[in-house]
């Protein structure tokens, strides 16, 4: 699998164009038709997993109750297509008649209606009525998390068999749906043959495929992994995450309900058996063995399942009974390990969790092997060419320029009986940096989560630019200019530097679902700009990021992650800029120098309010420093004056050096 | 007595896959040392520490501690033996009291006298951690955590503690408390093997330091001696305490 990534691009092409010729002849080679069955099966197993790959890869909702969606998309399809209901035939039905969505069946006060929706047409409707399924069982429960949202998922996977098979008069209960219509397509009728649904099959994978493949690089695929990695970081950076949310479920629904119309109308036929539990675990399976998030690693996980059912147990079977034959053995020769799927299955899903827990086809990241050169990055003096090169992005890209003020009055936080913030106010003129200072508990971090929608206060005013930013949600606040960075750093761990700095543009983008899988020339006119952004970006520290671009951040060293979230937030276009401890992790001589980088940000008109704890920098940099105790606000003024000031040295600075 | 070694690496190369980490460093700690690990980002400071927890093992070279080759024990065994760490960004347990932070201090360790013993020893370097036994962790503040992470560290009743980079994201007073009490701890009897980036109070207490540089040690000696050096006063100390202008 590693090999298959140092492929060229026009290689992989190659190879893709190779294995897809084989697989529409794969109905000319003589295989039998229970082996295309099994493939046009291997089909739909591909099909939801690359639904669920979005929900639980992508977005990272553990979903466990998948199948509800797999069973709703079925049962639309096999309900309006099949006998199951027969309403009196009234005038009303004549149209629809007419164009072939329904029939009439006997004559007189008798007649009764029989549907007849085409496959053809139900194939997108599931997947619009699955999504909006997907949508409504989301609204409610996606502001629950991890386990707690599993939980739920578990719950309406439940619900929708149990639901199926006691609404007889909808779906004929547990017995299921009969006679559902197979496809026509220009006269020819689907029958038994296996064929033509290998063919409708293979023909839904490669557009799930493409959909998956164009969404994974986008905007939006970006927005769903920034969701997986760091809510909290996502909606800083301006993403709506409920919406994004909803968009992942909705479209792994989709795919859901576009797959059970296919698979139904194969069999003809639909019980709520098979969309209990273990179908839902088994796609999950899939994707877990294919690689979380890894778009060929779902297709790879599905077929390779499905053979290893349909393929390798029998054969295994037959093996194991003939070595029971040849040795008397009469256990080995009534053993019959495809009633031992499961079993098998458990198996070799212990065995990757403990050997290649990435799975078969992992989401690849690049080692980058950097010269020596590379390595020891110098601290390097004067920022001002890359920033003045910033300074000229920044200001095409913002929309009013001009310097802004945040002006907070009376801010008051409370948690339960805790009072973090009592009444604070301060002021950041346009174009200044204001340093906050204080002892660790001082409340410095609530100020920032306030200021940015991540914290409720109880009472005060926050403006910006002239504009209320209390009560709005932390993407609201990015819109409204103002990014920030988090004192732990909060990164995206498994993006690339690339990547997270790409998310920081997320709200100067436009390009949607759509756009992004029909590739229109504006969308890809849209990203290269973006991707160039993110280079000029980094270019700012030097040699220091720009050969790490395509590394996972995780690999970083703690003070190239805290560059890398200082970048993300800059990519946002800022008028306000909140650093919250930026050179933590710096030695002196590094923190000197991101202290450079910072003053020049304010020279071009970036307002910036900063935490931090090293006063040398801090009186290097702050036009007006406010020190914090206890939620209060101890002292304000210039930097040496805060210095000198009794009550500062006493609660935060210190007296002494230690005794040497 | 001759002056005994009590952690020492010989010749240790690291790998991560294809990355050589470590290329070959030596560093000794004697019984009273407080040894500061200075160096650049991606340096290899970070790893050092992992090898000497065990989290990483060495390709190549010797891990010593009391003079037995530890290179392939685990991480509890090694605690067991008296080495304990404090980790970068504390790591508490944050859904935990702080009590039961320091309970987990002594899991290696029996139950019995010495255990309230040791729990008094912290209380009294730490009275703001006495004061808060029953909050839990996370609800502390950075610097009180930083209290409670070497709390813990001690109630394994170590010989060495490592630290990483115990001073970061602390206000200029709890830096200083810190490091006051790292000393404390140290004229207690016990070694100790940080890495700091504060590099200036850092040989302002240590005995004795190593600069690391891309995988290797290119200086090492007596703390005063760096803190002299011109080299180092440039690269970790220098130019916020040089005038300019």
């Amino acid at each position: 699998m590693k090999r298959l990534a140092l492929l060229s691009p026009r290689q992989r092409q190659a190879l893709f164009a190779a294995l897809l010729m084989v697989l529409l002849l794969l109905p000319f080679l003589g295989i039998g038709q229970a082996n295309i069955d099994v493939a046009a099966n291997s089909c739909a197993y591909a099909a939801l997993a690359l639904g669920l790959n979005i929900v639980v890869g992508f977005t990272g909702l553990l979903d466990l109750g998948y199948a509800a969606f797999f069973a709703i998309g079925a049962y639309a399809y096999g309900i309006l297509n099949s006998f199951q209901l027969h309403p009196h035939w009234s005038a009303a039905w004549a149209p629809l008649a007419a164009i072939g969505f329904v029939a009439k069946l006997g004559a007189g006060a008798a007649a009764t209606v029989h549907f007849t929706f085409p496959f053809w047409l139900m194939l997108p409707a599931s997947a619009v009525i699955a999504a909006c399924f997907g949508m409504a069982f989301g609204a409610p429960t996606l502001r629950l998390k991890g386990d707690y949202l599993a939980i739920v998922t578990l719950g309406f996977g439940e619900i929708v068999p149990i639901v199926a098979r006691n609404w007889s008069s909808l779906t004929n209960g547990a017995e299921g749906l009969n006679g559902v219509g197979p496809p026509v397509l220009f006269g020819y009728r689907f029958g038994i043959n296996a064929t033509p649904y290998y063919y409708v099959g293979l023909g839904l994978v490669l557009l799930l495929l493409f959909i998956s493949l164009r969404l994974k690089p986008s905007r939006i695929g970006r927005a769903w992994m920034a969701v997986r990695e760091d809510e909290i970081a996502a909606s800083a950076m301006g993403v709506h995450t409920t919406r994004l949310k909803l968009l992942a479920f909705a479209m792994g629904a989709g795919f859901a309900g576009m797959t059970g119309t296919f698979y139904i109308a194969k069999l003809q036929t639909a019980t709520p058996d098979m969309f209990d539990l273990p179908v839902s675990i088994m796609v999950l399976v899939m994707i877990v063995l294919g690689g979380l998030a890894s778009v060929w690693g779902a297709i790879l996980g599905a077929v390779l399942l499905e053979l290893l059912q349909a393929w390798f147990l029998p054969a295994l079977s037959g093996w194991v009974q003939g070595l029971g034959n040849a040795i008397h053995s009469p256990f080995l020769q009534n053993l019959e390990l495809t009633s031992a799927s499961e079993l098998i299955f458990g198996i070799i899903l212990v065995t990757m969790m403990l050997y290649r827990r990435d799975g078969l086809v992992p989401v690849g990241r690049n080692e980058v092997r950097l010269s020596y050169e590379q390595q020891d990055a110098a601290v390097s003096r004067g920022a001002a060419p890359a920033v003045a090169r910033l300074r000229a992005g920044l200001a095409e890209a913002t929309a009013d320029a001009r310097p802004a003020a945040l002006e907070i009055r009376d801010l008051t936080v409370k948690f339960g009986g805790l009072t973090a913030l009592k009444s604070v106010s301060l002021d950041v003129p346009p174009g200044s940096i204001v340093a906050v200072i204080g002892p660790n508990g001082s409340g410095k971090s609530t100020l920032f989560n306030s200021i940015t929608g991540l914290v409720k206060p109880s009472a005060g005013v926050v403006r910006f630019a002239g504009r209320d930013l209390l009560g709005l949600r932390p993407d609201q606040v990015l819109r409204a200019g103002v990014a920030r960075t988090f004192q732990n750093i909060r990164l995206f761990p498994n993006l690339t530097v690339m990547e997270n700095v790409l998310i920081g543009q997320h709200t100067h983008l436009s390009s949607g679902a759509a756009g992004a899988v029909l590739g229109l020339p504006r969308v890809r006119a849209e990203e290269r700009e973006a991707r160039e952004f993110v280079l000029e970006l980094l270019a700012m520290f030097g040699n220091r990021l720009v050969p790490r671009i395509d590394q996972g951040v995780a690999q970083l060293s703690y003070a190239n992650r805290r560059r890398v979230e200082i970048a993300r937030a800059l990519a946002s276009r800022p008028r306000l800029l909140m650093l919250d401890e930026p050179t933590a992790g710096m030695n002196p001589a590094e923190s000197l120098e991101l202290a450079e980088q910072i003053a020049a940000f304010r020279d071009f008109g970036l307002t910036v309010l900063l935490v931090e704890h090293k006063l040398d920098v801090v009186t290097r940099l702050a036009d007006n420093v406010i020190v914090l105790d206890h939620g209060e606000k101890l002292a304000e003024g210039r930097a040496d004056e805060v210095r000198r000031n009794e009550a500062v040295i006493e609660a935060y600075i210190g007296r002494g050096v230690v005794d040497a | 007595m001759p002056e005994e070694t009590l952690l020492e690496f010989a010749g240790v190369h690291t790998h991560y896959g294809d990355l050589h980490v470590l290329k070959g460093v030596d560093y000794s700690v004697a019984p009273d040392d407080i040894v500061v690990l200075l160096g650049g980002n991606a340096s290899g400071k970070s790893t050092t520490m992992k090898t000497i927890m065990g989290t990483v093992t060495p390709s190549q070279g010797e891990v010593r501690f009391r003079g037995a080759p530890i290179n392939r024990l685990s991480t509890s065994e090694r605690v067991r033996r008296g080495i304990a760490p404090v980790l970068e960004a504390r790591r508490l347990f944050p859904r935990m009291t702080v009590y039961e932070n320091l309970e987990m201090g002594a899991y290696t360790r029996k139950r019995g006298p010495k255990f309230d013993e040791d729990l008094e020893r912290v209380y009294e370097l730490f009275p703001r951690v006495k004061e808060r036994r029953h909050q839990l962790a996370g609800t502390l503040s950075g610097g009180e955590q930083q209290m409670v992470a070497i709390g813990r560290a001690l109630m394994a009743r170590p010989a060495l503690i490592c630290m990483d980079e115990p001073s970061m994201g602390l206000s200029p007073r709890f830096v200083e408390i810190v490091f006051g009490i790292i000393q404390t701890i140290n004229r207690q009897g016990v070694a100790i093997f940080m890495v700091e980036q504060n590099a200036h109070m850092a040989l302002q207490i240590a005995s004795r330091g190593y600069v690391l540089q891309t995988g290797r040690v290119v200086l090492s000696g007596p703390a005063a001696d760096l803190a002299a050096n011109p080299a180092i006063r440039e690269a970790y100390l220098g130019e916020l305490q040089v005038e300019e202008n």
